[in-house]
């Protein structure tokens, strides 16, 4: 459990939240909504690490809210709890 | 190496879904009446206070569905105003319905124009452009991707060509037609002002839902687009005097998209929860 571990971009937390988010929105929106949420916590995708997925999946979740409701609740905490 | 990461959970209900139901039967139905009404097989069928009639039932499906709609999707978020909006908008146009086809049950297939049905149809579509634009609106500042610029251009061509047709080929000879009272020609142009909104708005609508092409959302935001591409043909047909049946089988269709997509996009809503 090393926090070096934690903190390497390796970017297989952007590869982890699109692959989640595909079947949803599918893989357009999904590849868009990674990069604009990236965008938003100033992070460029490729550079994200397991301590960003709290911040990516609270980026998400307006969109997330529009698309499906209140149903962007239980996406966002499933994102969270992604395992990369 | 690749990401290994949890599946969203879509929880997949055992046997055929309601919505899947709706839309195979719905589809059968159209199909048998088409051809009913192409061929002119069963009169009763295709006589025109039954078809109202269909539609009103077909139409209630939709409201019963939208509300459901409602329901699953909760009261935050922009996006959920919309849906209630159009929700209101439905059911207005589903009191429209009733007062129309009971108008052509007592007078037997006979058109009351204008009549208070209007004033439910106006507006409850007026209800359903809002709402329509509501849900674009929510949908864009989220965030989320529009599409490309062109794709908005070829819409805009499409609603500028059937604007130019209907002005030139319809309205025009009618308001310089002096048998038709000024209300008849006020409610016609307000009716096609307000169906050219909608197809605008249903068009923009469906190209958003064509960007999420491969997931479970695109399904019921393009059925729920399509039928008001129905609606739109429907009261088309109806305005320009196209045998009022095959209006009367595009109202079904619109009815019948719209009642699927809200239910199919409550299923895949609730199934995330």
């Amino acid at each position: 459990m090393g926090s070096r571990e934690e903190s390497r971009p390796t970017g297989r937390v952007s590869a982890a939240i699109r692959d989640f988010l595909t079947p949803i929105v599918g893989e357009f929106v999904a590849r868009t909504s990674v990069n604009m949420a990236s965008k938003r916590i100033g992070k460029p995708p490729e550079t994200l690490t397991k301590v960003d997925l709290n911040p990516m999946a609270e980026a998400l979740r307006p969109a997330l809210r529009t698309v499906v409701g209140t149903a962007a609740d239980s996406l966002v905490a499933q994102i969270k709890e992604l395992s990369v | 190496m690749a990401a290994s990461s949890t599946p969203p959970r879509i929880e997949k209900s055992p046997g055929v879904r309601p919505s899947s139901a709706i839309a195979i039967g719905a589809v059968a139905a159209i199909a048998v009446l088409a051809i009913i009404t192409v061929w002119d097989l069963l009169a009763l069928f295709t006589t025109l206070h039954i078809l109202d009639a269909i539609e009103c039932v077909t139409l209630l499906g939709s409201v019963i569905s939208l509300w459901g709609l409602v329901r699953a999707m909760g009261t935050e978020g922009a996006a959920s105003k919309g849906w209630m909006i159009l929700f209101g908008g439905v059911s207005t146009y589903f009191a429209g319905e009733i007062v129309f086809t009971t108008h052509r049950f007592v007078t037997i297939s006979q058109v009351i124009f204008p009549s208070v049905a209007d004033l439910f149809f106006v507006t409850g579509q007026l209800l359903i452009v809002a709402a329509l634009l509501w849900l674009i609106l929510a949908y864009s500042t989220s965030g989320l991707p529009m599409g490309s610029s062109s794709s908005y251009l070829v819409v805009l061509i499409v609603v500028a060509s059937l604007a130019i047709f209907l002005v030139g080929r319809f309205t025009l000879p009618m308001w310089a037609d002096p048998s038709f009272s000024y209300g008849w020609k006020l409610v016609t142009t307000i009716y096609s002002s307000l169906d050219l909104a909608t197809l605008c708005a249903a068009l923009v609508l469906l190209r958003v839902a064509i960007l999420f092409r491969g997931g479970v959302v695109a399904q019921g935001w393009a059925a729920i687009a399509v039928a008001f591409v129905f609606m739109t043909a429907g009261d088309t047909f109806f305005g320009i005097g196209v045998d009022e049946r095959y209006a009367g089988l595009a109202f079904l269709a619109s009815y019948a998209s719209l009642t699927f997509g809200a239910l199919r996009h409550a299923e895949i809503v609730r199934s995330m929860k």
